[in-house]
Order: structure tokens, then sequence, then C-alpha cells
């Protein structure tokens, strides 16, 4: 819906409807190899990926505080089964008196933001745990700050890579949502509205967040471990396996 | 102003009957002046409509009735209009036909070939007594004439003759106009970008009940007299405007906001002006209600119903191609549930996955029902 031209010139930067059609164009062709049958007429399940890269991430329009959010991320999954969530929100300032602080940042910083006339003031990763992982991390969790990149002229240390906090899983509508509520809520009051784009936000959580739901309700009045002691002690093998909770 | 009107066609006694019509009808006698013409054949008969310098051009459908030498035109009045068209490019061309003749869904699916038509009038309806055809004709004629008058055709030009406001200018600009910078405008395209787009699909200007709507009142409430007079100064009154009333959007909002206080302002207007209306006339509005739910304020109009409708019980309708700018069409839940006029292929995918669910919907209760 956000790529209807109705809404796109609304929200989206230019360049960022096109990166949607390609990426589900690509996703599209992607699960159609993934569904086709094999030798014995069974469907096979193969691996598909939806991303959107952090070169060329889905940008929104500056919104009237002047911020400038935009989206990047990868998902991945085996038929029916999420694999790999690794979403990021970036909030950019383009505000300079928000951007420079007179006398507490220095004038290359200035310089620097005459340059690129943005900034980023916070990120956030909306991530899955990796198999390989062997910090604590629960399943499904959200990390501030993050990697910097040289334009972003932010600095979040490397040193702080914590806390870890637990986050239901978030595709790019999900957060496509949660960027409309918090940064464009006026504006796009009649969009939310809508049933069409309340029953595309519904099947999102339905496929990323129903069980997550379901399981961490387990995990409540499951009395032998602590919330965040249960999501830090799951395995992650498929999408999420009752039995590991 | 008189328009000077050629009407060609292949039957004497019917144009005898309608110049006849035409110069007794106390709505046209000072209106136009009726020319008729047998269906062109040779140049020379070109040369002579030509001479006459038209200002309106009236063509029958059905040509095949052969003149006094036993000659037929050998096509209808839709290939006429477009010989004709290439002759006359700044002049309105109607085809004046009969509903038994001329049936216009059997142009469905090759409408392009109506192109040179700028309107389709039914003889049986021009001269009935409450019929506004004769407006509707009247004003075409006016438009073109104006459009083809002016000396200047640019942009500015335009927006001068449709009465645009400097805030409409942009969002007319978003429309889509077939008119580029710093070149003259074609009259026949930028006429039917008026009559065809602008006037058709809400967004720039509001039919009554789409200003009604907007302003969070009913249709009937938008039309009684105390609220009327308000809104004269936001009534289109440019090129083509006829008898079926338009409003400029941007003007609605500002007359309704003039009523208005600071906290009545920080409100959507479709409740903030009922309420600034009530507070400031002491009396109550009937508000726009929900065609499905009966709740009220409703923000759309149902496409098909034309009637009010929340957006919650609304689904996004592609039954055109408008420009981005314009509003986009939906369709209440109630069309969904009882009307044979919705075509579900005509919703996105995500709608269509709804309709069921909709269809099963009970249709809530409407207070006083």
């Amino acid at each position: 819906m956000l790529v209807d031209p109705a809404y796109a010139g609304k929200y989206l930067a230019p360049r960022s409807k096109e990166i949607i059609l390609e990426r589900i164009y690509s996703l599209e062709k992607n699960t159609e190899k993934a569904g086709k049958k094999g030798k014995k007429g069974k469907r096979k399940l193969k691996s598909w990926e939806f991303s959107i890269s952090r070169d060329e991430p889905l940008v929104f329009r500056e919104n009237s505080e002047k911020y400038q959010v935009d989206i990047a991320g990868i998902i991945c999954g085996v038929g029916d089964d999420i694999t790999e969530v690794k979403t990021r929100l970036r909030v950019w300032s383009l505000d300079e008196a928000l951007c420079y602080r007179d006398g507490i940042d220095c004038a290359e910083f200035k310089n620097k933001f005459q340059e690129y006339k943005k900034r980023v003031m916070v990120r956030y990763h909306f991530d899955r745990r990796a198999p390989s992982v062997e910090k604590p991390e629960p399943i499904y969790h959200l990390q501030v700050g993050g990697q910097t990149l040289p334009d972003e002229n932010c600095w979040f240390p490397k040193q702080i890579e914590v806390p870890r906090f637990h986050f239901p899983p978030m595709d790019i509508i999900l957060l496509c949502e949660l960027v409309l509520v918090n940064f464009f809520h006026k504006e796009s009051e009649i969009l939310r509205k809508k049933p069409e784009w309340i029953r595309l936000i519904q099947k999102s959580q339905h496929i990323f967040q129903d069980v997550y739901f379901t399981q961490f309700n387990k995990c409540c009045v499951n009395s032998s471990n602590t919330i965040l002691g249960h999501l830090l002690s799951l395995t992650p093998p498929g999408r999420f396996p009752s039995d590991n909770w | 102003m008189k328009i000077k009107s050629v009407y060609i066609d292949d039957d004497k006694a019917e144009r005898s009957k309608y110049k006849s019509r035409f110069e007794n009808d106390d709505r046209t006698k000072e209106r136009f002046v009726i020319v008729t013409y047998n269906a062109p054949k040779l140049s020379d008969d070109y040369a002579r409509i030509s001479a006459e310098n038209p200002e309106l051009l009236m063509v029958d459908y059905d040509l095949s009735v052969p003149d006094d030498n036993g000659q037929v035109i050998g096509f209808q009045g839709i290939a006429l209009a477009t010989q004709l068209r290439q002759q006359f490019p700044e002049v309105p061309i109607v085809l004046f036909t009969r509903k038994s003749v001329f049936r216009l869904q059997d142009y469905a699916k090759i409408s392009e070939t109506l192109s040179s038509i700028d309107e389709i009038i039914y003889k049986q309806d021009l001269f009935k007594i409450d019929s506004s055809t004769i407006e509707k004709l009247f004003h075409l004629a006016i438009g073109f004439k104006l459009m083809r008058n002016q000396k200047n055709k640019g942009w500015d030009e335009l927006l001068k003759l449709m009465g645009a406001s400097q805030s409409d200018a942009g969002l007319l600009k978003l429309a889509d106009p077939p008119i580029t910078y710093r070149k003259s405008w074609a009259t026949v395209a930028v006429a039917t970008w008026i009559r065809k787009v602008i006037f058709q699909y809400p967004g720039i200007l509001y039919d009554s009940m789409h200003a009604a709507t907007f302003l969070g009142i009913s249709s009937e409430a938008f039309a009684s007299e105390p609220i009327q007079p308000l809104f004269t100064s936001a009534k289109y009154s440019g090129i083509f405007q006829s008898t079926e009333e338009r409003w400029w959007k941007s003007k609605l909002r500002s007359v309704a906001y003039s009523i208005m206080n600071k906290k009545e302002k920080g409100l959507p207007l479709r409740i903030a002006f009922p309420m600034a209306w009530e507070r400031d006339r002491k009396t109550t509005i009937e508000k726009a209600k929900c065609v499905f739910s009966g709740e009220a304020p409703a923000e759309w109009v149902c496409y098909i119903l034309h009637q009010p409708v929340m957006i919650k019980y609304s689904l996004s309708y592609k039954p055109d191609s408008r420009p981005a700018v314009m509003e986009e069409a939906r369709v209440s839940f109630e069309a969904v549930k009882t009307s044979n006029d919705f075509d579900q292929r005509l919703v996105d995918p995500l709608g269509r996955e709804l309709i069921s669910e909709i269809r099963k919907t009970p249709k809530r209760k409407i207070d006083g029902e």
C-alpha cells in the first residue's frame, strides 16, 4: 500500500518506492522457485530471502519535526519458517540546532554536518539471535546503537553492545507502521484506519508475532524460569519450536 | 451572448424540427443561433460549414439516409466528428443523437474512438422541462469560446479562466495537466482535462456530496438555506461551470475556518465545522452519517452509493485511472454487500481478501432505526 501513488509521495522519499517494488519482485521470483514440485511430487521447502540493503535503505520523507527515518534489513526463511530477522531503523535529524551543539561539538563535526546536512541521532536493531552467537541474547531482541557508518556522523561506542531488550519480531511492514505512528502520526491517521492497511499489518503480525506472543505467554506462566531466562535459553533452529520454550 | 451552432443531420425533418425548437424554446432562443447542414460529402460541403465560423458543432450519429442525389456519407457521426475535429480543433463537437440508435456501452471497449466527441446529448433529453442539458451545452460552448479567444494560452491564463487560487494551482499542476511550461495549450486537450479529470474526480473540486462530507455535515444540511450563503465564495465559477455545482476544497476549508475558534481549529475539519456552526448559530446541524454504520461524521464518500462512509467501513476501489493527487475511490461495505454495481475485480488483493468477511458482517445499527 505504501507504494500506491496516493501514499508513496506522501511518506516515502524519492526512489524508495522503486526499492520496494524491486525487492517485492525479487521475493516473488524467489518464492516461485521455492514452490516448485520436486521429483516425488512434494513441494520442496526452499529457502527464501527478502532484503533491503543497508546501502540503499527504504527512506521516509522528512517529517514536520525535521526527522527522517530509514529502514533496512534482511529476513530469511525456509518454507513458512523464519530463520533470520535483522532489521534496522535509523532516525536522522535534519535540524542543525539538534545535530550540532555549539560549544560542545567540535568544528570538524560542524564541517561534516555542512557536507551531509543530517546526522543519525539514534538507531535500532531488531534482530533474531543467530545460531552461532554465544553472547546472552533473547531469541528476538532490540539493540540500540550498533556499528556506526561514516556518513551517519554519530557515535555509538562499539564497546557498549548491550543491553539487548527482548522484543517481538519486527519485519519491514511492522516497522513501517511503527514509523507512521511515531513520525507521521496525524498525517497517516486516515491510512491507518483503512481495512486494507489493518489487514496488511495483521498478516505480518500473524507471520512474525503470533507464535512469539503465544509462547511468550507460556513463559509468563512457566515457573521454572524468568521470561528473560526462557528467552535467553531458547535455541533457534526453526521458527519458534515450542519444545524449546 | 449567442453561440453560432452548426447542426449536421442527414434527416431533413430532424434538421427542421430541432432548428425550430432551438429558435422557439425560451431557454435556447437567446443563446444559440442554429444553422443546419446535411452530412458533408465533398470538400465544398466542409468549406461551407467552415465559412459559418461555428462555435459549436452538433452531429447526428446515424448518417445512413441518402441525400437528394441518392448519395450516402458512408460513415457514422463519430467518424465525421474526427474529420471535423481536424478542421475545427478549437470548437466543441457534440454527438446529438437518439438513445435508440447510439448506445454508449457498445463503445466501452473502443472508447478511444469517441475521443473527438466532447459531449453526447440525446435528442429526447435536450428540451425536457426539468433537464439541465441545455445549460450543459451552453457552458460547453462558452468554455471553448473563452479558451479560444484567449490571446496568451499559458498556465497562468488557464488558472485565471478557472478562477483557481495559488494554493489550488499547485494541486492542479499535480493533476497531470496536458500543458507544458512555456507552450500554448491545445484547447480540446485542456477542456477535456478540466471536464473529465478536474470536475470528475474529487480532490481539488468537490460536488455537493463530497463538499458536505468534507465539512462533516449531511448533503441536506449543506444544501440548506443558512449554510449555502456561507460557502458562496467557495463555489467554482470558472469555465465549463454547469448546473451541477462544484466547490473548491481549499476555499471550503478557509470559509469553514473563518467561523472556528482556536480550539476548534485544532480538530479535524469534519468534527470542527459542525461544532463551530452549532456554537455560533446555537442550533444543531445534521452530520454526515456513515451509510454502513450510522456513525458520524463519516470521512469519505462511497464511490458506488455516493453516500458518506467511515473509512474503516470501506475498501479501496480502482474504477479509473485518476491522478494520484485526487482522492482515492472507496466503496462502502454497504455497497459490497448490496450493490450489483460492485465489481470485486476493482478491489486490490488485500481488500479482496476481506470481501467474504464483509458480506457476512451484519449492518451496524443506525440510530433511530
